[in-house]
């Protein structure tokens, strides 16, 4: 059997799933692939981009991909919602009604999931049709205690793993962490072997704490996982962006770009990838990377 | 969610800055020497929450004008009515800040004055149960019941604010109580700029950490025999060479300092008491993890998971492990299992082993209040 990345299987189990339901299926898939998400834009996101707008390195060397239509690829989106004491008041109403327009905006063939964390994360509600009720689950927690979001976002990579659908983790939080045991390498090294692809709304934290010193470590963090797996951070100044925030990443989401490729046999570890786009200003944001296992 | 029993709230605020209390009283009379009387009469007769309450209403000039009024109309400190009396306003102090958080500066004074009146041995005519607690607890420098009462007052004050975890509050209770004159209180506040180093990100904390341990080793203040049976936390977690290893190693692994973690964590005896064994185990991860020793982390964190089956950082930390090693099957599994657990009713000990040992978790009104309110009521 040829080495390749395990989590590629789950991909390729995602493309095989995908292209099993969706009669536009362009191409007839490998067994073993490696999805790379591409956001293009320019200003606004780019539409229109072709197959041969693109190229693909791998590690450096030019490779050949197959460009699929995100549309036949179905989402899991698991919101992972801060429910610390931060969440407490209107931003919860604004972030539930995010959460409800976005889920709204899925399709059918999509699944949303919810986990709260605060101290403890758990599931509010587990992956299911998407529809409005997702905002009121996004409720269903009574805001309150100390962020462990490093702790929940370990866990909810875990619990994304395996599923047949794109894996979308959105993360909401203030990303003042203060109550996890996971470290910011155990994160990183679990992002980078995850395909799953991570937004995060972040809202500043309620009030500057003495003896957090918030040195921006936190935002700092989720940003630069964030965008390893091609997803992206939005920061918002006030609660009143928050249902705008949530807008933006399904634009996002809608708009990109998926290629598949085939990974070579023999590699191990992580793999970097570049994408590049025959476009000029443009910028092109994908993952970094994919973690090959023999 | 955990409430704050007195009313506060476990909210981030809280857990960020610390409680600050309920706001002052204004309009309302002064505290006389007779309110103040009537108020520690109440508390002895078991209105803990009330009268503490009503104490964190009003300011520390107030309080301590009308204390100081009060221990003058006490009958002598020889006498068990008058030593009770004394001890007990400083109890009431005591709870006022464990239910009610730390609002004004100097508000330690109040424990300390009435503890300062008292003699400076157990006297006749107490249950000698009392001196003999003490000792079981802190060893024979424990015959002085002015240093053992203002310690287990402020230990009593501070512990149950982490266990609502109000680290600032805590914090300011031990640092105003002058831990350099106590190796004890020293020591739990090394137990909290622990906590702060490693999720507060001060860093620069661990230093303290490791030299206020280093003080305990040198002091000796609790012989391991004697803290092994006390009943009290803190000198039980002081006399244990264990936990003592432990808490190097996690000090070690803040600075980075891999090898010597390892040290610590290798001279850590086998019959490891119960409620350090997850502590040991995620430090023991820890220190693999760094070391890119994947699969055996993953193997002892698996025991601290399954240890503590309802403990999230267990259970994050086995699988961050699993992830590491490439076993994601295995850390959907787990991960699942865990987030479908139900809702955490609230925090209890024996679900956060690994919170417990980072603070030296307590209960809102725990052991020392028991000892203490006992006395009083004797």
């Amino acid at each position: 059997m040829a080495p390749q990345s395990h989590r590629g299987i789950a991909a390729a189990a995602a493309v095989a799933a995908a292209l099993a339901s969706a009669a536009a299926a362009q191409f007839r898939v490998e067994s073993r692939v490696v999805l790379v998400d591409v956001s293009v834009t320019r200003g606004g996101p780019v539409h229109g981009l072709t197959e041969a707008d693109f190229e693909l390195l791998v590690d450096g060397t030019p490779t050949p991909f197959r460009m699929l239509d995100p549309e036949s690829l179905p989402l899991a989106t698991l919101f992972a919602m801060d429910v610390s004491a931060s969440t407490a008041g209107d931003r919860r109403r604004r972030l539930a009604a995010g959460a409800r327009r976005f889920s709204q905006a899925m399709t059918d063939r999509d699944v949303c999931g919810v986990i709260a964390f605060s101290m403890e994360t758990r599931f509010v509600r587990d992956f299911d049709v998407c529809e409005a009720g997702v905002g009121d689950d996004v409720l269903a927690r009574s805001p309150g205690g100390a962020t462990a979001i490093w702790d929940g976002m370990i866990l909810a990579l875990a619990a994304l793993h395996g599923r047949s659908e794109r894996p979308v983790l959105l993360v909401f939080t203030d990303a003042e962490d203060n109550l996890s045991w996971v470290r910011e390498d155990h994160l990183r090294r679990a992002v980078r072997a995850s395909e799953t692809l991570i937004y995060a709304i972040v809202a500043p934290p309620p009030r500057m704490s003495r003896s957090l010193r918030p040195d921006g470590a936190g935002p700092r963090l989720l940003g630069e996982i964030a965008r390893v797996t091609g997803g992206r951070v939005v920061t918002i100044r006030s609660d009143a962006e928050l249902e705008e925030a949530f807008d933006e990443i399904l634009e996002d989401l809608r708009v990109r770009y998926v290629l598949a490729f085939t990974p070579e046999p023999g590699r191990e570890g992580f793999v970097p990838l570049e994408v590049r786009v025959d476009r000029s200003r443009v910028d092109v944001r994908a993952r970094a990377g994919y973690t090959a296992r023999p | 969610m955990p409430r704050d029993p007195g009313g506060g709230g476990w909210t981030r605020r809280g857990f960020l800055r610390g409680q600050q209390g309920q706001p002052l009283r204004v309009g309302v009379g002064l505290v006389t020497e007779a309110v103040y009387r009537e108020w520690v009469r109440d508390y002895r007769s078991g209105r803990f929450v009330e009268t503490a309450r009503k104490v964190s209403e009003r300011s520390v000039v107030e309080l301590r004008e009308a204390q100081r009024d009060y221990l003058d109309a006490l009958p002598s400190r020889d006498d068990p009515r008058g030593f009770r009396a004394r001890v007990a306003a400083a109890i009431l102090h005591a709870e006022a800040l464990a239910r009610f958080g730390w609002n004004q500066s100097s508000h330690i004074r109040l424990l300390e004055d009435p503890c300062r009146s008292l003699p400076d041995r157990w006297i006749a005519g107490l249950p000698p149960s009392f001196g003999e607690d003490a000792v079981a607890a802190w060893g024979d420098r424990a015959w002085d019941p002015r240093r053992i009462l203002f310690r287990e007052a402020v230990l009593a004050a501070a512990r149950p604010r982490l266990a609502v975890l109000s680290i600032p509050d805590a914090n300011r209770i031990l640092e105003q109580a002058g831990p350099d004159d106590d190796p004890a209180i020293r020591w739990q506040l090394a137990a909290i700029w622990a906590f702060r180093a490693r999720y507060v990100r001060e860093d620069g904390l661990w230093r303290e950490v490791t030299d206020a341990l280093r003080q305990r080793t040198v002091r000796e203040l609790v012989p391991p025999d004697i803290g092994r049976a006390s009943p009290h936390v803190v000198a039980r977690a002081m006399s244990d060479p264990d936990d003592r290893r432990l808490r190097f190693a996690l000090a070690s692994l803040g600075m980075n300092r891999r090898a010597s973690a390892e040290d610590h964590l290798a001279g850590i005896r086998p019959d490891l008491w119960d409620r350090l064994l997850v502590p040991h185990r995620l430090l023991a991860g820890e220190a693999l993890m760094k070391a890119s020793r994947f699969g055996p982390a993953a193997r002892v964190l698996r025991e601290a998971a399954e240890a503590a089956p309802a403990s999230q950082p267990a259970a994050a930390a086995y699988a961050a492990a699993l992830q590491a090693s490439g076993r994601w099957e295995e850390a959907a599994a787990l991960a699942r299992d865990r987030l479908d657990g139900g809702f955490a009713r609230g925090i209890e000990e024996t679900a956060h082993p690994w919170l417990s040992f980072l603070l030296t978790w307590a209960d809102p009104t725990g052991p020392e209040f028991e000892w203490l309110r006992s006395l009083i009521a004797a």
